[in-house]
């Protein structure tokens, strides 16, 4: 019953979505170097991503969302920091491509922080990772219509525990696969 | 004569008292500034020993009372504990130096409040001062993925889970009615500001989209309500109405500037912001502005809480690789740390009368809520078990004439 409601909320969006726009989104933006000002969600750039068919995007299951889900890689981060390192860069590279290669989902962003800092400065930092990651998928490539942000500071630990080990765990930025386009 | 003589000495203890509130905030305790008070509770069975002992602790928590020794007299406080028909009853006659008082009862369903009524009765006739025993302490609990925001009384009894989630409830925020609570929640995978209504028992949404919104303070008349907007890596301050209309930005930084709290008469601001690279206090005029850098102590400092009395500022600051809370000047002079156990105690938050913090800590192994008496550095454990931490502070219950001179007091 669920699935089914589902699937029919998901075919009203995207009646709606054609009827506004005529054209179905895309991933790839214009190049930075381009001099022109473009409407970077909608037009259609000179690197092209892998062509689905829009009836895909009909049939997303929460098995499908599932799917999407296990296959995206979360980022890590240094003590305190909300910088990409080689290895988070890496992981972001992958999800950028596996985004930019499946439809039918957006992406939360979602910054973690571990409890080595206050409450309300981490809510904060979290945020601050979070864009970090965002910033790189969209310069890869991901179109930011696909992509949200939020920061849960240090308030909804993934690993709980008072080590290194889990602290390291909880300084993380969480890719969440959410139903969309 | 007799009476004469009486009256300078009460007055005498009353000047004592006064001249201790003067600096209620030493390094070592000074319990020996407290009125002395003989506390004698009759009654039998349960109910008699459960007032005894909660008079006690409401007594030593004050900080303006404590226990008398066996030698000393200086006030006597005679409590006679009855049950009748499921109804707790307090009779309680308070003397000093042989003059009657306070000769009042108290009625109700739990003998706790009875005893907090009392409490706070005797505070006010013995030094003119308000005590908090009715008070009432809010934080959030979490369970795994389940969150809580419980009001506690200052007692033994479990406290009430009043508003459950399945997702993040945090940085609550007790506001100066008395009845509504400001917090922010992740039920919409964003982060929205609250308002919770204890006796409607309800919680409405306030602002959502746009951004993240955390850490509300409420201007001390209640109009309105400061709080964080994270949006674009950035987190600026923002004031709101809460009768409705538009925010306004009151900073505007590409920094972090976050936890706002009100100075008691609304004026000023203090704030954390992160603009020199790390995390510092700065006051700021509540219209916005330029701002003013407190301290520089301390590397990493957060969460600050401005004193009822304007006096003093609380917050949390990293010494070391731990977190403890400090206390220092509104002008950011004579910084003085008062917690000393744990790795993590944080948000610190005022007692409405300023004699007291109450903080989260892990001292106890998991975060809990704690309360800190000022002037003796005593400390109490409020919370139960579970980890549970920002506490925010319930007002003063209205002072009058009727809730002096009210003889059933109910619950």
């Amino acid at each position: 019953m669920r699935r089914i409601a589902f699937s029919i909320a998901a075919a009203l969006a995207l009646v709606l979505f054609t009827a506004t726009t005529g054209c179905r989104p895309d991933d790839t933006r214009p190049d930075t170097d381009t001099t022109a000002v473009f409407d970077t969600d909608t037009l259609v750039s000179d690197t092209l991503g892998t062509g689905v068919w829009e009836t895909d995007t009909v049939m997303t299951s929460t098995d499908t969302l599932q799917m999407h889900q296990d296959m995206l890689r979360d980022v890590f981060y240094g003590f305190d920091s909300s910088e990409l390192s080689a290895a988070a860069m890496d992981s972001l590279m992958h999800d950028a491509s596996y985004i930019m290669a499946n439809r039918g989902f957006r992406v939360l962003l979602e910054g973690h922080c571990d409890e080595r800092g206050t409450i309300e400065y981490n809510l904060a930092l979290g945020e601050r990772r979070a864009q970090a990651a965002y910033d790189y998928l969209v310069e890869y490539g991901v179109s930011p219509s696909r992509l949200q942000t939020v920061s849960y500071g240090k308030e909804r630990p993934f690993a709980e525990g008072h080590t290194e080990a889990a602290w390291a765990k909880n300084r993380r930025v969480h890719l969440r696969v959410l139903p969309g386009i | 004569m007799v009476r004469k003589a009486t009256r300078l000495i009460l007055c005498a203890a009353l000047l004592a008292a006064g001249a201790a509130a003067e600096d209620f905030l030493p390094m070592t305790p000074m319990d020996t500034d407290r009125v002395p008070v003989r506390l004698t509770v009759e009654g039998r069975g349960e109910t008699a020993r459960r007032a005894r002992e909660q008079l006690e602790m409401d007594v030593s928590l004050s900080g303006l009372l404590r226990e008398a020794g066996e030698d000393e007299e200086y006030a006597a406080a005679e409590v006679m504990v009855s049950r009748m028909a499921g109804a707790v009853s307090l009779a309680a006659e308070v003397r000093a130096g042989g003059e009657l008082l306070l000769d009042r009862s108290y009625r109700g369903s739990s003998v706790y409040p009875l005893v907090h009524a009392l409490t706070d009765d005797m505070v006010y006739v013995l030094t003119g001062e308000r005590g908090i025993a009715s008070t009432r302490i809010a934080y959030v609990c979490r369970s795994g993925r389940s969150y809580s925001l419980v009001v506690k009384s200052l007692d033994p009894r479990e406290g009430q889970r009043v508003l459950s989630d399945s997702d993040v409830i945090t940085t609550p925020a007790w506001g100066p009615d008395g009845n509504r609570i400001a917090l922010t929640s992740y039920r919409s995978e964003s982060a929205d500001l609250y308002l919770y209504d204890l006796s409607a028992g309800r919680a409405t949404q306030l602002l959502a989209g746009g951004g993240l919104y955390t850490s509300p303070a409420w201007s001390p008349d209640g109009s309105s309500i400061a709080f964080t907007r994270s949006r674009d890596s950035n987190s600026d301050i923002y004031l709101l109405d809460v009768a409705g209309g538009e925010a306004r930005r009151l900073t505007a930084r590409p920094s972090i500037e976050t936890a706002a709290d009100f100075s008691p008469n609304g004026q000023q601001m203090i704030f954390t912001s992160d603009r020199l690279g790390f995390p510092q206090l700065y006051t700021m005029d509540s219209a916005g502005g330029s701002a003013v850098r407190l301290t520089g102590v301390h590397r990493y400092m957060d969460s600050p809480a401005w004193s009822p009395a304007g006096d003093r500022i609380a917050y949390t600051a990293r010494v070391g690789g731990d977190f403890h809370i400090f206390v220092m000047d509104a002008d950011g002079s004579n910084v003085r740390q008062v917690t000393f156990e744990g790795s993590l105690n944080e948000n610190p938050v005022w007692s409405p009368t300023g004699r007291h913090l109450a903080f989260s800590s892990d001292r106890g192994g998991e975060r809990a809520v704690y309360v800190l008496e000022l002037s003796g550095l005593e400390v109490i454990r409020l919370s139960g078990a579970g980890e549970c931490y920002l506490p925010t502070w319930s007002p003063l219950p209205p002072l009058g004439d009727e809730r002096h001179t009210e003889r059933t007091v109910r619950r």
